[in-house]
C-alpha cells in the first residue's frame, strides 16, 4: 500500500533570517543615501585660517595666488577656494650659548600663513568640509592647488 | 513498499529571496554608479618639463643618476620621462645652537662633505585636465608633489621643485 506524503513549502527560520538582512542592507542604503542628500543641501560656508610648515621659498611664493581652488589629494573632492595667503620665516627653537631655547628663523624654509573659503556642514564635532571631512583647529590635510601640492594645518574656523 | 523520490521544489519563498537579492545588488550598483566620481576629461597637453629635487644623495650615489636614463615610478612602475640635466649642490646641516651676531639669533648650517641635494630636470608627455592641472603616467604635476624616483640602479623620493610647459617647436 502506497502513502503519498505531501511535501509542500516550508518556511524556516534560515529564510527568515535571509530576508531580514536583506532588508536590513535596503533600509541602510536609503538611509545613507537620504542622509548625504540632506547634507549636501544644507552646505554653509565657513572661513579656514591655516598654516602649512616647513617649505621652500619657491613653493611658498606659488602657493600664494589667491582666488586658486583647493582640491584634497586623497580624492581630488574640491573643498574651497584661497583667499589669501602670505609666507614668513619658519621659525625654529634652538638653544643659545646658555642652554636656553630661544626662536630664530629657519635659513631657508618658510612658513605659509593662508585663509581659505570652504563650503561645509556645522555638526557637533565640529565643521565637514564637504559635509564628510572633519576639520577642527588642529587637523591636517593633504591638499594641492593648479600650482602647488602641501600639507594645510588648521588653526582657526569661524562662519 | 515504493519509495518516492522527494524532488527540491522551487517554491514562493525562493522567489521572493531571489527577487530581494537581485534588487539589492541593483540598487547597490545603481548607487556605486552614480556616487563614483566622473573622470576628469583630460586632453594630451605635450611636453612638460619639470625639476625634482632628491635630497641627502650620498656622493658614491651620484654617478647612478645620469641625463638620458629613463625615470620610471618606483611604486607602479610607470615611466615618468627622461632626464635632460642633472644638478648637484653640497646637502645642508643645521645646527641645534643659535649664533648671535649682531643681535640677530640664527641657526649656523654646514656643509655635509659627502651628502648631496640633486635636482633632476626630467622631460615628458603630459596630459592636462579641464582644470589645467598637468599629469604624467597618474603623477600630478604641481610644486610639492611627491614622485617616487627610480632609475636603473637608484631609487628615492623625490619632491617637484618646478614645472614648464614646451610648446612643441
Amino acid at each position: 500500500m502506497q502513502t503519498k506524503q505531501k511535501t509542500g513549502p516550508r518556511f524556516n527560520i534560515f529564510d527568515v533570517l535571509i530576508i531580514l538582512a536583506v532588508i536590513s542592507c535596503i533600509a541602510a542604503i536609503v538611509v545613507k543615501v537620504f542622509f548625504i542628500e540632506e547634507v549636501q543641501a544644507d552646505l554653509n560656508n565657513a572661513e579656514i585660517t591655516f598654516i602649512v610648515e616647513n617649505v621652500s621659498e619657491g613653493t611658498a611664493e606659488a602657493f600664494c595666488v589667491p582666488d586658486r581652488q583647493i582640491y584634497l589629494q586623497d580624492d581630488d573632492t574640491q573643498i574651497g577656494t584661497l583667499q589669501s595667503a602670505s609666507y614668513s620665516a619658519q621659525k625654529l627653537l634652538v638653544e643659545d650659548a646658555g642652554g636656553k631655547l630661544v626662536e630664530a628663523d629657519h635659513p631657508t624654509k618658510k612658513q605659509i600663513q593662508g585663509v581659505a573659503s570652504m563650503s561645509g556642514y556645522w555638526s557637533e564635532d565640529g565643521f565637514l568640509i564637504g559635509g564628510t571631512h572633519l576639520a577642527t583647529v588642529g587637523s591636517t590635510f593633504k591638499i594641492y592647488t593648479k600650482d602647488v601640492a602641501c600639507t594645510i594645518k588648521i588653526v582657526g574656523i569661524a562662519e | 513498499m515504493l519509495q518516492q523520490r522527494k524532488k527540491a521544489r522551487f517554491n514562493l519563498v525562493d522567489a521572493l529571496i531571489i527577487i530581494f537579492i537581485l534588487a539589492v545588488i541593483a540598487v547597490a550598483a545603481y548607487l556605486l554608479l552614480s556616487v563614483l566620481r566622473q573622470p576628469r576629461t583630460v586632453s594630451n597637453s605635450g611636453q612638460i618639463e619639470f625639476d625634482v629635487r632628491i635630497s641627502n644623495v650620498d656622493e658614491s650615489c651620484l654617478s647612478l643618476i645620469k641625463n638620458g636614463d629613463t625615470v620610471k615610478d618606483s611604486v607602479t612602475g610607470a615611466v615618468l620621462g627622461t632626464i635632460v640635466d642633472v644638478q648637484t649642490e653640497k646637502a645642508q646641516y643645521y645646527g641645534t645652537v643659535a649664533v648671535e651676531e649682531d643681535g640677530v639669533i640664527t641657526v649656523p648650517t654646514t656643509d655635509y662633505t659627502d651628502k648631496y641635494d640633486v635636482y633632476v630636470k626630467i622631460t615628458a608627455n603630459a596630459e592636462k585636465d579641464e582644470r589645467g592641472i598637468h599629469t604624467v603616467a597618474g603623477t600630478r604635476i604641481v610644486i610639492g608633489s611627491t614622485v617616487y624616483f627610480k632609475v636603473p640602479s637608484f631609487t628615492s623620493i623625490s619632491y617637484i621643485t618646478e614645472f614648464s610647459t614646451r610648446t612643441p617647436g
